[in-house]
């Protein structure tokens, strides 16, 4: 049996079911209850989760329940995120209702998600082995991320890993791409036919807007893979393409420095970081310019 | 000086050592924090883990495969002085 889509839930119905009983959205391997009264989170539920499935409300175990809703009216409109009706974030300008609601679910997902091993990063999959790119913001790592998902790598979260410490393997969480600033018109630029949802202005990292997960990549959510790069990512403005080796204790320790949870999951996720470093060439990597960015990673050699 | 001083690992249990040949990573589990270590400390630390208690001297020796001179011992031991400031061995 098929199951329903957002895009296949009229603007009405789904206006109306974000307002009462709430949709259970499956972003594999989470399961979300959302509810909003607010227009422009149906709005960016309807441009970036088009393809997502729409579980039944009633047989659905939900991992979390979210929301978010008007704060204040005056003197200007605000809204605020809510999960399990608590409330554990200040209200933002309510132009920022939907990038809230994604910072809100990776919120969830990296504060009480401990059955996998988190890792601030991009990640992608090329030719069945993970690439995976921590770095801090600034970095240029999302706009990276989104540039060599429309080159043909396959996305499997623009925001964390999400390590199996059993299998060693990264499972997808594939979520839309967050761009910031410049890079919103340089990735548009790049695809005009790509779909983004509302642009969030002003925000405590300027100006943000979501893009729409590649069908392939949404897919093929269920396909977990072993890692083989770990790359350090830097935006230099012009700086020419460069990538250097990098020691695999150093990188273990920056990885470790990227967890959410390395430190709730102490042996064994030392252990599984270990193993990941194991498995994977090390890399620093610095770029000025989108296209040679993706020509060094399309050359990057699979270790043995 | 110190070269009668015996030094060991009581928590050994705590500690995992991975090793790679540029560098080397010890992760304590009983305080969660990671040290990186080069290739001589970590050699050092390996052996630690695995001995009772020992001379300067005497893990000099096993580190180097040979009679250690007193140049030798000197660097053994300043490594350990370092393990134990980082609470990692003891006197």
């Amino acid at each position: 049996m098929t199951s329903q889509t957002i895009s296949g839930i009229s603007d009405d119905a789904l206006t109306h079911r974000l307002k009462t009983e709430g949709i259970v959205l499956e972003a594999f391997p989470f399961v979300f209850r959302i509810k909003s009264p607010l227009a422009i989170v149906r709005e960016g539920l309807q441009a970036v989760y088009a393809d997502y499935p729409v579980l039944p409300v009633d047989s659905t175990f939900v991992d979390f329940h979210v929301a978010v809703v008007s704060a204040r009216r005056v003197p200007r409109p605000l809204c605020v995120f809510e999960v399990d009706g608590a409330r554990p974030f200040t209200p933002l300008a309510a132009g920022e209702a939907f990038a809230f609601l994604e910072w809100g679910m990776n919120w969830c997902v990296t504060g009480y998600c401990h059955s996998f091993l988190t890792i601030h990063s991009a990640v992608l999959e090329r030719a069945g082995r993970v690439l995976i790119m921590p770095a801090p913001p600034g970095s240029g790592k999302s706009t990276l991320c989104a540039a060599l998902v429309l080159s043909g790598w396959r996305l499997l979260s623009d925001e964390m890993a999400l390590l199996d410490t059993r299998t060693g393997l990264v499972v997808p969480s594939p979520r839309p791409i967050s761009l910031k600033n410049k890079s919103i018109d340089i990735i548009r630029g790049r695809a005009p036919e790509a779909h983004f949802g509302p642009i969030a202005y002003d925000t405590m990292k300027g100006t943000v807007a979501h893009m729409r997960v590649p069908a392939d990549s949404l897919a093929r959510a269920r396909e977990a893979a072993l890692p083989a790069w770990v790359v350090f990512p830097q935006y230099k403005a012009e700086a020419d393409a460069s990538l250097a080796l990098r020691s695999k204790a150093t990188s273990l320790v920056q990885l470790a420095d990227n967890s959410f949870n390395q430190t709730v999951m102490g042996r064994a996720g030392f252990e599984a970081l270990a193993r990941l470093i194991d498995s994977s060439d090390c890399y620093d990597f610095t770029y000025g310019r989108l296209d040679e960015a993706i020509e060094v990673f399309s050359n990057l050699p699979i270790p043995r | 000086m110190g070269q009668g001083q015996i030094w060991h690992c009581r928590r050994s249990a705590d500690f995992v050592l991975r090793e790679w040949p540029d560098a080397s990573v010890l992760f304590d589990d009983a305080t969660g924090s990671f040290h990186c270590l080069n290739p001589a400390a970590a050699g050092l630390m390996a052996i630690l883990l695995k001995s009772s208690a020992r001379s300067a001297s005497s893990l000099a020796q096993e580190l180097l495969g040979e009679q250690p001179d007193a140049h030798d011992v000197d660097m053994v031991e300043n490594v350990l002085k370092e393990f134990l400031s980082l609470n990692l061995i003891e006197q």
